[in-house]
This record gives structure tokens, sequence and C-alpha cells, in this order.
């Protein structure tokens, strides 16, 4: 373990009394954090899948076995798609959809009744009274770990076969391995999970000093420091505190007191005034997950909003759920950058649904209040400041400008969404900007769809840009004769000219690709259409995608 | 009274930038750092994305769209109708960070003057509808808020639009019924339709038309507006970036598919003496 050292005690006596005092009060915090969580929460019995978490067609998280194969986080997912054709691709939305990880972290419950979920994958607890209980933090840490594997071993079929074959299904580098820490603040342990590390009361900023500046949680402050040549923690500490303040603001000088370990941050809850407390009574106890979300929706909303109207967010909330028979469910969710409506309303929902599976503490009535207590919260500024100190393209902005451009326009902007299709047009869907309030339901089935398999999609690359109206156009042979398509999805005759109807605009063809047969709406016999589609190189207009429908051809879209 | 250390020193700290000039820039990654100077983009600059027809500019929108410190800031699209949404998605642009105003109509000074206020990153299509005065200070608030704006001259992106029955005529073709085109009529140039295109086919007068335009058509047709015809307000852009398709591969004579393209790239910058440097790479 790192030793307390006497520069640390120098550097701590920069900050003011406050700051020193709240660090000396701050609870010892418990934090257990599954390094693979994405890759454990995918239905999957494969102990060590090939498999990505994609998020807008990036890799932000690779399995163990991904990593191996050379998948870099950061790569554009048709790259490591093309270089390991058997990757399973899980979208950020898709992962841990059904609340699993609330019923993994409700382990901690044994040992402390306040369990905070940091993150997906990560959930804490404070350590102070439990570790006298059980006889000091080791003990602590011990009794955790192995109730942990328990559950773990419990709820993952890949564990337990591991476990059967007599492996260790929590190896370092297996995708169930997981850390254990105890340290001062959740920041410090969460880097203390890495190693499963102990770090004694008072010793966070010792040991956070040799940390490089890239693990500071904010990048673009991070990569400022890194090219001003300041490499580690420790060096960040060693500026002087108000020049921090004066060049970051309120953000800088938050991560000045993290890296030398006075996390503020801390699972106690901070006085919060009781009339931002949002205490739902439902006029009948309800029984489902979804009806009980419906009606909490509105008075979320309106609780978030006055929050943001203070000049405030809400990174912690306890959501406390009572039963019509008083039974009860309390739990901390926690949101780094904020809860937004949406986050809140799924966070809910997962308590619920762990709430209602439990086999030991399920309720045995419906659920008649629901209570949302903030239990940490920040200026706004603390998170929205730019680098410069200036407001930061805030949703609140961007929001209020789309609202003057709907004015001006008089339609709405929208929003792409990605959606499950065969065809590139299919495929996106345009939401207007103002429904900030998704139906969660729709949501998720939405999204549940865009997860599933689509047999016969046009493979990627799409084209750039998509006509809509299609153009028509004639497409023809040397000869002069109109190419057709059988009835197998077999071109007769080969494309040599293209010509745009009324424009009298010809281009020549130089390549074109395989048929590519769809039967559209087949679902509905009245409306089903075959539809062959082919890609076209032409000379003058480029790569087109090209559709032969009801026995004309027309452009859909410009591989540009 | 004399100058005190002190106060010199208060005096230094209120002349003191209060930001680095190295943090006016958005970082860029990949192969663009090796064709933008210093691979990077200057906050406040006017980044002018040209190409011919089959030159893979939207490919190369998006990409730009999707590198470094780009992707993590929020987007307006202005004017781009018929964009490939899945592409951008593919290329690894933010979609959950992309609002899109499709059709601006004749208001797009007015509208892009307020995305420019909220967005950092505003792309506008076919600027068109904007004259020099709106355009110099568009340009002057643009520098001011230190946003970023992408210019695509190109006329891919709108096919069809709702045209309000004003303006100077130009080449309209194809029949009309009750106010709305039938079948593909098709109109060159300008958007904007006089009201005797409709009486002349003895159909309601005044009323919208909803006309194709060509696609594929770079070239205005005849009575377009000068802003138009002299392209983005000339000599008002910080980088140019060029772009040019040099062939797909993966397709062949009615085998495979279209797997990858080849794209040559080259970004010429004002604040770089106008020098030019290029790359091709695969996308």
């Amino acid at each position: 373990m790192p030793k307390k050292t006497s520069q640390h005690k120098l550097r701590q006596s920069r900050y003011s009394l406050f700051d020193q005092v709240e660090h000396q009060v701050a609870p010892r915090v418990l934090l257990v954090e599954f390094f693979n969580w994405p890759f454990m929460s995918i239905e999957s019995r494969d102990a060590d899948p090939l498999a990505v978490v994609v998020e807008n067609g990036v890799v932000i998280n690779a399995s163990p076995q991904a990593l191996k194969s050379g998948i870099k986080m950061g790569d554009k997912l048709r790259t490591a798609a093309s270089a390991e054709p058997g990757l399973r691709v899980v979208s950020a939305d898709m992962v841990d959809q059904d609340g699993l990880f609330a019923k993994i972290a409700s382990v901690l419950e044994r040992f402390s009744p306040l369990i905070e979920i940091v993150d997906l994958g990560i959930c804490a607890t404070t350590a102070k009274g439990p570790s006298r209980y059980f006889g000091g933090e080791e003990r602590l840490a011990l009794g955790v770990k192995e109730a942990m594997e328990d559950q773990i071993v419990k709820v993952f079929p890949g564990a337990r076969e591991l476990r059967s074959r007599a492996a260790d299904p929590f190896a370092p580098g297996s995708i169930f391995s997981f850390g254990i820490s105890i340290a001062d603040g959740i920041f410090t342990a969460q880097i203390a999970a890495r190693e499963s590390l102990i770090v004694p009361p008072g010793e966070s900023g010792s040991f956070l000093a040799p940390l490089s500046i890239k693990e500071l949680p904010d990048y673009e402050i991070a990569d400022t420091l890194y090219r001003l040549g300041v490499r580690s923690f420790g060096e960040f500490v060693d500026l002087d505190f108000n020049l921090v303040l004066e060049r970051f603001g309120p953000r800088g000088a938050l991560l000045h007191r993290m890296a030398a370990g006075l996390d503020t941050s801390s699972l106690e809850p901070s006085e919060i005034k009781e009339e931002l407390v949002q205490k739902i009574e439902l006029p009948d106890p309800l029984e489902t997950a979804s009806a009980v979300i419906f009606a909490c929706k509105a008075r979320v909303e309106e609780m978030l909003r006055r929050l943001l109207e203070s000049g405030h967010l809400c990174q912690v909330m306890r959501v406390r759920l009572v039963s019509e028979n008083g039974e009860e469910s309390v739990r901390d969710w926690g949101a780094r950058d904020g809860f937004s409506v949406q986050l809140l309303l799924e966070r809910i929902r997962w308590q619920l649904e762990a709430w209602s599976t439990n086999s030991i503490l399920a309720p045995s009535a419906g659920i008649e209040i629901v209570e949302l207590r903030p239990q940490r919260i920040v200026s706004s500024l603390r998170v929205q400041l730019g680098l410069d100190g200036s407001e930061r393209s805030s949703v609140a902005k961007v929001s209020q400008a789309l609202s003057r451009v709907d004015a001006i326009v008089g339609k709405r902007s929208s929003i792409a969404r990605i959606k499950g299709s065969r065809t590139p047009k299919g495929s996106v869907e345009m939401v207007p900007w103002q429904l900030h309030l998704f139906d969660l339901d729709e949501e998720r089935e939405r999204k549940s769809r865009e997860a599933s398999p689509w047999p016969g999609k046009m493979m990627s690359p799409s084209p750039a840009v998509c006509f809509d109206p299609e153009i028509e156009i004639v497409l023809s042979t040397i000869e002069g004769a109109l190419v057709s398509v059988s009835a197998n999805a077999v071109l007769l005759g080969d494309p040599c000219w293209i010509s745009i109807r009324n424009t009298g605009r010809t281009a020549r063809v130089l390549k074109w690709s395989s048929a590519w047969p769809m039967m559209e709406r087949w679902w509905d016999p009245k409306d089903s259409i075959k539809v062959v589609r082919i890609q076209i190189v032409t000379d003058v207009l480029g790569a087109l995608l090209v559709k032969s429908s009801g026995g004309k051809w027309f452009i859909e879209g410009s591989y540009d | 009274m004399g100058i005190t250390e002190k106060s010199i020193g208060r005096i230094s700290g209120l002349a003191s930038p209060k930001f680095l000039a190295r943090e006016r820039y958005v970082e860029l990654d990949g192969f663009w750092t090796e064709i933008f100077p210093l691979g990077r983009v200057q906050l406040g600059s006017v980044v002018l994305f040209e190409g011919a027809l089959n030159s893979g500019v939207t490919s190369a929108v998006f990409e730009f769209l999707s590198a470094g410190g780009m992707r993590r800031r929020w987007i307006a699209l202005v004017g781009f109708e018929n964009l490939g949404f899945l592409a951008a998605f593919e290329r690894g642009v933010d979609l959950g960070k992309v609002v899109s105003v499709p059709d601006p109509g004749r208001s797009l000074g007015q509208v892009v003057a307020v995305l420019i206020e909220a967005f950092p990153v505003v792309v506008i299509a076919n600027p068109r509808f904007i004259s020099f005065s709106q355009a110099r200070n568009l340009v002057s608030r643009i520098r001011m808020n230190n946003s970023i704006m992408v210019v695509v001259q190109r006329d891919l992106y709108g096919v069809a639009g709702q045209i309000p029955a004003v303006g100077d005529s130009d080449n309209i073709a194809g029949p009309f019924e009750h106010g709305r085109s039938i079948g593909s009529g098709i109109a060159n140039g300008d958007v904007g339709i006089d009201s005797r295109c409709v009486s002349a086919q003895g159909k309601e007068r005044a009323a919208p038309l909803i006309v194709q335009r060509d696609p594929f058509l770079l070239r205005p047709g005849k009575g377009a507006s000068n802003t138009r015809d002299r392209g983005f307000w000339p000599g008002s852009y910080d980088y140019l970036v060029k772009s040019s398709m040099a062939g797909f591969s993966g397709v062949d004579q009615g085998s495979g598919f279209i797997r990858e393209c080849s794209l040559s790239l080259s970004v010429g910058s004002k604040r770089d003496g106008d020098r030019t440097k290029s790359v091709t790479i695969l996308i």
C-alpha cells in the first residue's frame, strides 16, 4: 500500500478548511466493478464471446477476446466487423436492457442497506459501519467477494459451466472478473478496484499521484493538461488550486480536488431541501411496471425541470417504492452527467422489475407510493461549463434555438434515428426534436426491433444520399433494349446506359453488381411487391443504388 | 503613488488571455491530421467542401463530422433533404447530436443565424437565398461564437420542395395539374416559379407547386440569382476541401457488391498560405 507522504500533507493544506473537514468526514466506500459488464449482460452462454459494444457506429467497448484479435476502442464498426466476421455487435442502448445489474447489485444489500449503482457494472456502498460489524475492511471485502461470486454463478450459465469444469470463472482476464475496493470517495475507489485494493483512510492523494493525467474523468481538460506538459495526477495537484480554478473554472477545480484524493462525492446524503423531494401517491395501487412509469412521467418531468431551472442537476437519486401492504424497496441511482427524464424513468423501471422478480422480497401487492429524493445535487455549471469557462451548448440551449427555427420555417426540425429495416431509406426514422419524452414502452420495443436480425438487409456501405422521391430512369443495354428482371431475379441484358426520364441526361454504366432481390411488405398480400436492387457505377453520375419495381427502374440513392 | 509590484501583477493578470490560442481549435484524427494544417480546425472557421458530381463529397463530410473532437459536438444540418443518415451512422457520426432542418426555404439566412448561436457546428447544403450582406453577418457571427460552419456546395441534396408561386421563372417542364406536378415534371435551375407557369397550363393560379428539380444538375439554369451563380461567398471560407472519387472496389460486371471506395481529398487553407495537401483513402 502506498505510504502517506509529507508532500501529500502540504498539498492538502492548499485547500480550504471546509474541504479538509469534508474529506475527513467523507465515508469510506466499498465499490465493486465488473470490468466486462456489457458482455456479461448479453444473452450468451459463451464465457468469452467475441463481441463489441457499439455506439453510433463506433466501438466503445470490446470483450477480452475482441481486444486480443486486434479490435480497438474507437474503431469504426465497419472496420471491426470486416476484420472479424464472427463478431457479435451489441448496441450501447441494449446493454442491460432488462436491468440485470440491479439484481446483481442487490447482493450488497446483505452488507449495507444503502447501495448506489454508480454506473452499469459499478455499484458501491458505505464501508464504515459494515466493516466494524464484519470485523474489518478486509473481512468485509472478502465477504462481498464471495457473495458476488455466488450470485454470478447463479445468474450466468457461462460462469456455472466454467465452475463445473473446475476452472475459475473470476480469474483475471475472464469475462466475469470483477474488482472490489475500499477507499475514500467513489473516484478513488473506482481506480483502486482495478487492482482490488484497500486504500487506507487519508491516503487517496498519494495513491492517485502516479496516475496518468489521461485518467481524469474529463477528456478535454485532461487533453489540455497533457499538452501543457502535466503528465500525472501528482503534477496536476502541484499546480496552484486558485490558478486551476481561474483557468478551468469550477469543473477544473473539482477535478483538482479529485486528483488530490479529496473526492467530494460520497454516498452520504447531503442536505437536500424537502421541496425537491417528489412523493407520488398513486390513486390506485398499480401492479405493472409500465403503469407505474406512466403514472410517474409528468411528475418526474416537472421535478427535473424545476431542478434545471434553478441551475442544478441531480447526480444521485434515491428511489423509494412502497407497496399497498407497506413493503419497501429503496435504491440510490447515479448519473454522472445528471439525470434526464428518460434515464430516471428507466432506472425506476429497473428497480420495479428487480424487486418484483426477487424470490424472497417481492412485494405482495401493487405499488402505491413512488418517492424520489435527490441525494446529490450539483450546480449544472459543474457539468456544463466549457473549457474556457463559457457555457457549452447544452440541450436546453439547442432546444431553444430549434424552437425558434421551427417557428421561422413552420416545420419541425428532426433527429435521425436508426431502426431495424432491410433498406437504407427504411432504416432511418426522422423524429421531431420536440419529442423529448419518449414513450418508454415504444422505445424499448423499437430497440428490440433494432437488435433483431434483418435477413436480406442491404450490406454496408449504404448510399450517402437517398432520394425521396426516387428518380425514375431507363436502364438499357448497349443495343438500346430495356434491361428487365426475370421472375427469379436475374437481369435480362447487361446494363450499359442509364437515362433520367424527362431530362435526357444519360450516363454510361461501367460496372454493376449482383442483383439483390427482396419481397417488400410480404406480410400484406395486397401491397407486397417484388423489388430487385443493383448497384451500378457510371461514368458521370458516380455509383448509384437502383431498383426495379413494377417494371420500372428508379435511382434510390447515390454513393457520393 | 507609484506603481507597486502588486498592482503590476494585478494588471498583468487582467491583461493575460483567458485561454490559450491553441485551445481555439478542434483536434481532428486519422487521415485528416495529414491534410489539415496542424491536424486541426480553428474555431470560428468556414470549411467549404467542393467536388464534382461523383466526387464523394458527402462521404467526405461524414468522415469530417466524425473525426476527433468534431464527434463530440452538436451538429445542425440545414438544407439536406436527401441525406443518407444510415451511411452517416456507419461512418461514425453521432446521430444523437445531429439535428436536421431539411427545408429552410428562403429563410435560410435567418435559420442559420439562429443555429449558430446554439450549435458549435452548422452544416449548410446549397447556400442559396443568402445575400452577400447576410453572408458577411453570418461569418462574423461564426467568428464571434467560435462555431464552425461547414458548407457543402452541391445541388444533390434537395429534389422536391414546396415552392411559393412567386419569384423568377425558370425552366419548368412537365405537366401540372391542380397546382401540383404530375408524373415527373422537372424544373431545371432555380426553384422560384412564376405563377404564369401555372396559368399557362390553364390550372389553378398562384397555388403552391411541388416540382422536381434535376438532382444531378450542377449548373443553375437561366435567371438564377447572382449569389448562387457565384458560389458561396467567394473568399469567405477558411478551409477548402476538394474531393474526388477514384473508384469502387468489390463490384464488377454483374457480380459482387460495393465494398470500398477510394477517395482523394485535398485541403487548402488560407491560414496556411493557401498551401494544399492531399491524401487518398479507402472508405
